[in-house]
């Protein structure tokens, strides 16, 4: 490959020569079998360029991540009077007694995360309505996973201008905000014959899960497991097997 | 790069414009939203290891959107990050879980796997094998002027700077003879 053809080819696919130059290229392309092969060849020298570069950087920020975690600040120790270690020990043994009476072996945190599906922006509202632009807006910032503004937009709406897919996706939002007991809350308000219902039924046993309120988790997700018919009963029948 | 508060619009204009700018602002990026990895550690019992691997994959991830102009800026780099991230905690959890669960997770439509066949994958995988043999034998200097320039994206002037060369054409016609010379490995390979 001669220096002004490489220099050509380089220039070619990082978009610099001109629209004239593009054509002409691209027509010797056509006729010129020597050059279709040197790109060829020089595209397979790039994609193994790129495959080299990505591994070495994959490596040095990796490298990086485990030294960011061994540069944590350590938990201080604090100086405990003998009396109160002694209440701190029976305290952890109750625990342990606890936990193996129990025989709780489930991470909930782990069972929510692997059950867990991300939502795509919402649609519609349900209805049409006149103003709908604050609506939208919290669409937007759904889509843009910003969360805590979503809320915001949604929160200033007319609560007597709420549908079910107001709630629903409030509480969705609030989920993914953390505040979970306002995420219940807002399901709670999907009305039973919506369309959301069912969904709003799933993500509060999964919030359950995630507040670590076994007792209700089992509840719902028993709930979901017994329906005749619901999107999510088998999966609910899966977490309950693996909370039990 | 200190801690100062860099602008998303000013890290995207880092990230295309290569060479050290862009390493900068990769490193700004990953040490930024590194408490994704400590939060994801304590609330889905990850291991640190598989924390840092699916962080460190969501910000290449990033880094290849950005350069290849698919993301330009439409969400904040912290939600996008995120959303990766989160995909990918998921993907690591379900490994991990002893009841194997057969849902299917799908990344973002944009993000999608395109990938070809599997046999085909296997092919350019040999391919690619082949090709990074070929770069480590070129040694020192053709390695680094080639992996400089051909995927940190410094200009000559800094590559030249970086290896000791005179000038930015020093090491453009250097360049051009490492690459002559994988070209004929590669043919001969």
């Amino acid at each position: 490959m001669s220096e002004t053809t490489y220099e050509t080819i380089e220039r070619y696919l990082a978009n610099q020569l001109s629209p004239e130059e593009v054509q002409a290229f691209e027509a010797q392309l056509l006729s010129d079998t020597d050059l279709a092969e040197q790109l060829q060849q020089y595209l397979q020298a790039q994609a193994g360029i790129d495959e080299i570069g990505h591994e070495q950087m994959t490596t040095e920020l990796s490298q990086l991540g485990r030294e960011l975690i061994q540069n944590q600040p350590e938990a201080k120790v604090r100086r405990i009077h003998w009396g109160v270690w002694a209440s701190v020990a029976a305290a952890v043994a109750l625990l342990i007694a606890v936990a193996l009476f129990q025989n709780r072996s489930v991470n909930p945190q782990q069972l929510y995360a692997a059950h867990f599906e991300l939502l795509d922006p919402p649609a519609s509202r349900g209805e049409s309505v006149a103003d709908d632009s604050i609506w939208q807006e919290g669409v937007s910032a759904f889509g843009n996973a910003d969360y805590p503004q979503a809320i915001q937009q949604w929160k200033s709406l007319p609560t007597e201008s709420y549908t079910p897919e107001t709630y629903f996706y409030l509480g969705f939002s609030y989920l993914m905000d953390e505040q979970t007991q306002q995420a219940i809350d807002e399901f709670a308000n999907v009305s039973a014959g919506s369309p959301l219902a069912a969904r709003a039924e799933w993500y509060t046993a999964l919030a359950y899960l995630k507040l670590e309120r076994l007792t209700a988790a089992k509840q719902a997700f028993q709930a979901i497991a017994d329906a005749d018919r619901h999107y999510q009963k088998q999966a609910a029948q899966e977490v309950l097997e693996e909370l039990e | 790069m200190g801690k100062e508060l860099i602008r998303d619009q000013e890290v995207l204009a880092g990230i295309k414009a290569g060479g050290a700018k862009l390493e900068g602002m990769i490193r700004h990026v990953y040490e930024t939203y590194f408490h994704f990895v400590k939060q994801a550690i304590r609330k889905h019992a990850l291991e640190e290891d598989e924390g840092i691997d699916a962080y460190t994959d969501s910000v290449m991830i990033f880094r290849q959107q950005v350069i290849s102009g698919r993301f330009r800026g439409e969400s904040k780099i912290s939600t996008f990050i995120y959303r990766i991230f989160f995909h990918k905690c998921i993907d690591a959890i379900r490994k991990n879980s002893t009841k194997r669960v057969s849902y299917e997770y799908e990344l973002p439509v944009h993000l999608e796997d395109k990938s070809p066949s599997i046999a085909r994958l296997l092919q350019i995988k040999e391919d690619f094998e082949r090709v990074k043999g070929f770069l480590i034998k070129l040694g020192k200097p053709c390695y680094q002027i080639i992996l400089d320039s051909g995927f940190h994206g410094y200009n000559m002037d800094e590559i030249a700077a970086r290896i000791g060369f005179k000038d930015a054409q020093s090491v453009r016609s250097r360049k051009y003879t490492c690459m002559k010379k994988l070209f004929k490995m590669m043919g001969a390979g």
